[in-house]
């Protein structure tokens, strides 16, 4: 028999939290081979918390970056260590602002990614997309970050339309003990986590952690400090309680608040540059309280409860936003025949928001807002014996108080073969529905000459019939173990969206106060796109000490005005993503504990956003000084003084360069 | 020489660690279920006429989906017990020369079929499908609370002339002597 060695995680592709679920303890054959019946009776089956299939065996593009590879890859930022995934898009556009999207539609205010943390769901509904600068989590804790590329949304629900990101912490019981770790360098000026794990008792196990970080300035444009700097203050605890592998809670919670710079930069050639230039200070604070439970009954049935709440506080430069989001989920997955699973959920999520509108480059005509969400979905695993076929068909069922009811289907066809590897194909429709932003702001965009004599302000207005962005996407994917330690994933997609948002022009009037002529754009759905692309991982040991790891990214985009539209700006967004992108990546295991990783980051040109092609390198050295103490000093952008990343027509912000940094990092464990 | 290998061995888990998830991915689960297996065939004597010789040879069978992946033969392989050799396959095989026939979980549907085509063969049958002592099957894993427990159908053991300890009988969860 060929030993059919697989990717070590097991994947549970259809639980909302984690894709793959990782054995905590390894049980290792040799060993059990030596017990005797006794002892046996004595092991726990580590809980696996949702239908477990091996990563190999997941029917979609995935890709998965462990807790190692954010250490090794000197990442100090989430987003940041999103920059090791294909398919994906990273930029950082001033210090604290990053824009973040999969397979295209990249920008500050990129809405077509799902991002979740333990199941718990971090996108803002103001504009449907991340704030990042919210999300300076402990990288210590994360055991892992699933991404996966392509509509996720039968499972996952709206906005899962080219992607979703899995933040997946680790349990409380695999960070026992203290550690204390300190980076301390020229961009990161410094960035400090205590952690301390415990025993409640027998089966319960806690710890809690406190951060805090302190970002420098980038370079701005025309030389100088951006006044972008950033610090962070976070405080959390997770405690995990365990009656037995089958059946556990886990109850999880953190406070943050931040403050950071930035320069407003939306439509300021209208009106006074150098005062809406100003740099200005934002405060954010927030705080979640999640509670889980995961209930086995038998091998055929599992259920999983989850709730959570979290409250968020933005005083921002242009909108204050006040947030709370309540969200229940629950998920149930039953084995109907052996050949034929069953997996539903029913899930309700209440948000509401306090809106202030702090500058006239963005006016909401709305203040205080409740909305409401209901899901459930549907979906059927069934195998067709005796081969390792398998056809899963299913759907998501929703309602939002924008555009009303939702239907979300998906068909996939997953081939698992020894000798072959795993061929999958995936057809799937995805909605992106409206945001809080899209029905209701006044967005200043840009200025132009009138008749008049007056300014004319160009100013993006929202649409209480503003409709969801549709997408039908077909994939398929390839991946296979060629070798020892030897992987190689490929995939090949095709979206064709929609009623993609647009901005139609309508009658220009004078403003209210008479010193302004309003020239409206009205938001609307009559852009269509096709976007295309391939996306390429491969790994394999150059020799026994050096990994390499690459991948490419590949992107066609396509948008075109539906005919009879007069939009000018939408279809520019083409030119916001890179058509190629390539990592590198060489990580050796020196002799004396001795850690070396080369870290190589291709980017194409931004054509709309003209930015230049750019590669990036990063250099980590890291030494085992003893069991309790390690050490690592870090270079990103070793051959570039600074350059920019992403410059995007909508942003409220102005753009800012990445500087070449170094920092040295100590890790203490107690 | 141990020095050098241990040193191979951590350099090897150095190289494998930073690769993306590398391990195999046989669950806990079934890890542990082989390793019971494992353990029955010290607990039980066969008649003489199924043994292919004199020394004693004990063949595996997996009827079905493998869900061991290779851990039972690992466990077969650094395990003290000589003689045991496991063997898979994908449906029911009445000609398979087998001492223990394990019966996949991917099998439930012809369960009945499967248990009457193995009958009369001194086969131990084992199985996690639900209620398999109850329809005749002789061992049952099941779990319970997390920890692997194990169901002894007496009579069809001593129907097949199979004897199984009485270690192994007070060890087990559940005991059946009746037919059903």
């Amino acid at each position: 028999m060929r030993k059919w060695r697989v990717f070590a995680a097991a994947i549970s592709f259809a639980c909302w939290a984690p894709l793959v679920t990782q054995a905590e303890t390894k049980l290792d054959t040799e060993k059990l081979a030596k017990l005797d019946l006794e002892d046996l009776m004595q092991i726990e089956v580590s809980s696996v918390s949702c239908k477990s299939e091996s990563l190999s065996k997941a029917p979609a593009a995935v890709f998965v970056i462990t807790s190692d590879d954010i250490r090794r890859s000197g990442a100090t930022s989430v987003p940041e260590a999103l920059r090791l995934a294909p398919g994906l898009e990273v930029a950082r556009i001033n210090g604290n602002t990053w824009a973040v999207s999969a397979r295209g539609f990249n920008g500050q205010f990129a809405n077509k990614l799902l991002v979740l943390v333990d199941g718990r769901s971090v996108y803002t509904p103001l504009y449907s997309g991340v704030d990042w600068d919210t999300l300076d989590l402990p990288l210590d804790e994360i055991e892992r970050i699933e991404v996966i590329r392509g509509p996720g949304a039968t499972l996952w629900g709206a906005n899962a339309v080219n992607g979703v990101i899995n933040i997946i912490l680790k349990h409380s019981k695999d960070t026992q003990g203290g550690k204390i770790s300190t980076i301390v360098g020229d961009e990161d000026r410094f960035i400090g986590t205590a952690r301390y794990g415990g025993k409640l008792s027998e089966d319960s196990t806690y710890r809690t952690h406190l951060k805090f970080s302190d970002r420098d300035q980038q370079s701005a444009l025309d030389g100088g400090g951006a006044g972008d700097g950033w610090s962070y203050l976070s405080g959390g605890f997770r405690a995990d309680f365990q009656e037995h592998a089958a059946n556990n809670f886990t109850f999880e919670g953190d406070l943050r608040s931040s403050n950071e710079g930035t320069r407003q930069i939306g439509g300021a050639r209208a009106l006074d540059f150098d005062q809406i230039r100003r740099p200005r200070s934002e405060d954010l604070h927030g705080g979640s309280l999640q509670g889980r439970w995961n209930y086995r009954a038998s091998q055929d049935s599992e259920v999983k409860v989850q709730s959570y709440y979290q409250k968020s506080r933005r005083n921002g430069a242009a909108v204050g936003e006040d947030r709370g989001t309540f969200d229940f989920d629950l998920q149930h997955r039953y084995a109907v025949r052996p050949d034929l699973e069953l997996l539903w959920g029913l899930g309700y999520r209440n948000d509401r928001d306090d809106l202030h509108t702090n500058s006239v480059t963005a006016i909401f005509d709305t203040s205080k807002q409740t909305d409401d969400l209901f899901s459930s979905f549907l979906q059927f695993d069934y195998r067709l014996s005796p081969s390792e076929l398998h056809f899963i068909v299913g759907s998501k069922f929703e309602h939002n108080d924008y555009s009303g009811f939702e239907i979300q289907p998906n068909a996939r066809l997953l081939w698992n073969s020894s000798e072959v590897g795993t061929l999958w194909l995936s057809v799937a429709r995805a909605v992106r529905t409206p945001s809080l932003a899209e029905s209701s702001i006044q967005f200043l965009v840009g200025q132009t000459e009138t008749e008049t004599g007056l300014p004319g302000l160009i100013y993006a207005f929202g649409n209480e019939d503003f409709d969801s962005e549709d997408l039908l996407a077909t994939e398929m994917g390839y991946r296979n173990e060629l070798a020892r330690r030897t992987f190689i994933d490929l995939a090949v997609f095709r979206n064709n969206y929609a009623n993609l948002r647009s901005g139609e022009p309508a009658a220009p009037f004078l403003a209210s106060d008479g010193q302004s002529i309003i020239v409206p754009l009205i938001l609307d759905n009559r852009v269509d796109g096709d976007v295309s692309g391939f996306e390429s991982t491969l790994t394999f040991p150059i020799l026994d000490w050096i990994n390499f790891k690459s991948s490419y990214s590949l992107l066609l985009m396509d948008i075109n005005p539906d005919k009879g539209s007069r939009e000018l700006a939408q279809t520019r967004t083409q030119g916001l993503s890179p058509q190629n992108q390539i990592n590198a990546w060489l990580a050796m295991n020196l002799p004396h504990q001795l850690e070396l990783d080369l870290l190589m980051y291709y980017v194409d040109s931004l054509p709309d956003a003209n930015i230049d092609a750019f590669t990036r390198f990063d250099a980590r050295l890291g030494c085992k000084i003893s069991e309790a103490l390690s050490a690592s000093v870090v270079v990103q952008n070793l051959f570039d003084d600074q350059h920019e990343e992403m410059s995007d027509f909508l942003s409220l912000i102005e753009s800012t360069q990445v500087d070449r940094s170094f920092y040295g990092r100590l890790d203490w464990r107690f | 020489m141990q020095r050098i290998c241990r040193h191979i061995l951590v350099l090897l888990l150095l190289t494998a660690a930073p690769q993306m998830l590398y391990a195999d991915s046989t669950s806990q689960e079934y890890k542990l279920k082989a390793a019971f297996i494992y353990n029955f065939i010290k607990f039980i004597d066969w008649p003489d006429g199924s043994s292919d010789s004199n020394d004693r040879r004990v063949s595996v069978c997996i009827f079905g989906e493998n869900p061991f992946a290779d851990s039972l033969d690992q466990i077969v392989a650094s395990g003290g017990v000589s003689g045991v050799s496991v063997s898979y396959y994908k449906k029911i095989d009445s000609g398979a020369k087998c001492h223990i026939a394990f019966v996949s979980g991917s099998e439930k549907g012809s369960i009945a079929a499967d248990l009457a085509a193995l009958q009369g063969r001194s086969i131990v049958t084992v199985s996690d499908i639900d209620n398999f002592v109850e329809m005749g099957g002789t061992i049952q894993l099941t779990l319970q609370e997390g920890k692997v427990r194990f169901y002894i159908n007496e009579y069809s053991a001593s129907r097949e002339r199979i004897n199984i300890s009485s270690k192994l009988l007070t060890l087990a969860a559940k005991v059946v002597a009746e037919p059903f």
